[in-house]
């Protein structure tokens, strides 16, 4: 019996570590990120689509457009859609680098490209030094001169044979940024690690923002951090902010900062519903402890579903007054 | 005839020296703006400064939203945010070669900007203003307006602006969210704004956010 109990255990220890081997190697993405990186960003698009609520919520910002651009190219076989580990960078501005994981090789990503596309895009592919380049194109017709001219919508760099860095036609790729050295995967062990009901699981190396640029005064505060964005409930988000500072009265600064833009920005978003402002602004808490901050933000479902009426109701609202806008101009033409 | 193609002469030569005389008082040496990413990054720290003050306006004690909230916001910070937003205005001007600096002294905005000419030249425009908002109009006389050394008695800010002068709907909307403007007695800004106002701008700035984004 004993005997049989071992070989059950051996045989569970070795598929628990070939599953462990699997999942590290689908996230080879980790071992890819340069060491310019301040945030690395795990975004779990399925579950932030999961719900209407979330959806809604992604929709007001730049997720949907993410999604939207990854959903333009057939990156697995199982025609399933990869989620994609965001990177800032302080060189990058505003902007951000994408890697996403592929089962494809540049051959038949090239191929499905242009069998989806057709005679619509143009799919070029070169080697570069530092990996097979695919570059999707679209023609145009050019303002000035009248003619056809092909314009980048995006492009796809093998960094190795399962990971691509993507760029879009607004934020296109950054050579340079890829071509630095990589920083050890272990960094992004949370990451790897991230629970099932994470939406958004990131860590923070440096501030990601220049100090000069940086209008929240953060950048000369924080030291590192990290941060997770859960489903607790279904339909419930839950929001922790674990972040290092230079110093105790700089954590004490950092939170007060914190503080200070969360409730503009709330005013900013909902101060026609003054009531729905004041339950989401009691909805988060700062605390410090030496050099360490902690944000904790718990929206449950009622909230999360006053805000996306908020913000459907004020949708419908723009969209009326664009309407309104336009029937105007045609009327005065 | 001769006589009357010397007076023409004359009237050419003395329309030349002119001229000369104009362009010698307009056009000088470039010069630049001096700020390094050292005084930007402390002047962008006085300027987050701000934030606190506005975040403790525009909520009061007990959680609520006042209808107007009340920032003053002392000379050094207001003069770090105008440094800083003219440092980022430099950037975007690089290619250009235009070079401006902002900054607040004696009640009043700053302003020099260097436009580049060919040959080594310029032309530097100075001015300053001081800005009031009250009853809904825009009130900015422009003083000291100068190229290079010669003074242009023109007024670039026009005198009562009112929110339906301004075309362009963003600053329409940061406009209409302002209630009061002025300088205090020691030399800081007094701003008086409406809350719920802000938010109608917000949803114009995301709504241009969703238009430039390429994939909607």
């Amino acid at each position: 019996m004993k005997t049989w109990n071992r070989i059950v255990m051996f045989a569970a220890a070795a598929f628990a570590l070939n599953v462990g081997h699997a999942a590290f190697a689908q996230d080879e993405r980790y071992a890819q990120i340069p060491d310019d990186a301040a945030l690395v960003m795990n975004l779990n698009l399925d579950k932030l689509y999961s719900t209407e609520t979330f959806k809604a919520i992604a929709e007001a910002g730049d997720v949907s457009g993410i999604r939207d651009d990854l959903k333009k190219i057939p990156w697995t076989k199982a025609g399933t859609l990869p989620n994609p580990v965001i990177v800032y960078a302080p060189r990058m501005g505003e902007s951000y680098a994408m890697l996403v994981g592929t089962d494809k090789t540049p051959d038949e990503l090239v191929n499905d490209i242009a069998a989806r596309y057709g005679k619509q895009k143009t799919v070029e592919s070169e080697k570069t030094g530092l990996g097979q380049l695919i570059t999707v194109k679209y023609p145009k017709t050019d303002k000035k001169t009248k003619k056809q001219i092909l314009k980048t919508e995006g492009e796809i760099l093998y960094l190795t044979p399962k990971t691509v860095a993507f760029g879009r036609k607004k934020r296109p790729l950054d050579l340079a940024f890829f071509a630095a050295d990589t920083l050890p995967a272990k960094e992004f062990a949370m990451l790897q690690e991230a629970p099932a009901d994470a939406i958004a699981v990131g860590v923070l190396r440096s501030f990601p923002i220049a100090a000069a640029d940086d209008p929240t005064g953060l950048s000369s505060l924080v030291k590192s951090g990290d941060f997770i964005v859960r489903e607790y409930e279904p339909g419930a988000a839950s929001a922790v902010l674990n972040v290092e500072c230079k110093g105790e009265k700089e954590a004490q600064l950092a939170a007060r900062r914190l503080k200070s833009y969360l409730q503009i920005t709330l005013v900013s978003l909902f101060s026609l519903d003054k009531d729905l402002f004041k339950e989401l602004n009691s909805s988060y808490t700062t605390t410090c402890s030496g050099n360490a901050m902690k944000l904790e933000v718990k929206l449950p479902k009622s909230s999360l579903d006053k805000v996306r009426s908020y913000y459907m109701m004020q949708q419908a609202l723009l969209d009326a007054a664009e309407t309104a806008v336009n029937i105007i101009g045609a009327a005065l033409k | 005839m001769k006589k009357k193609l010397k007076i023409a002469l004359a009237i050419l030569a003395a329309f030349i020296v002119l001229i000369l005389i104009l362009a010698a008082l307009v056009i000088t040496a470039p010069q630049s703006c001096p700020y390094t990413v050292a005084e930007a990054e402390a002047d962008s720290l006085l300027a987050a400064e701000i934030a606190d003050m506005i975040s403790d306006a525009i909520v009061d004690e007990e959680g609520n939203i006042p209808e107007i909230a009340v920032v003053t916001i002392p000379a050094e910070n207001v003069n770090a945010l105008l440094r800083v937003a003219a440092y980022r205005l430099n950037r975007e001007l690089k290619d250009e070669g235009i070079e401006c600096s902002l900054g607040w002294e004696n009640s009043a905005i700053k302003a020099v900007a260097c436009i580049p000419l060919p040959l080594s030249k310029a032309v530097i425009v100075r001015g300053t203003a001081s800005p009031v908002i009250a009853d809904g109009k825009l009130n900015a006389p422009a003083k000291g307006m100068k190229a290079g050394h010669l003074p242009l008695f023109v007024n670039v800010v026009k005198k009562d602006i009112t929110a339906a002068d301004i075309e362009n709907e963003k600053l329409k909307l940061a406009f209409e969210a302002v209630h009061s403007l002025s300088a205090t007695p020691d030399g800081g800004l007094k701003i008086g704004i409406y809350p719920a106002k802000i938010s109608n701008l917000t949803r114009v700035l995301i709504m241009d956010e969703e238009t430039k984004s390429p994939q909607k």
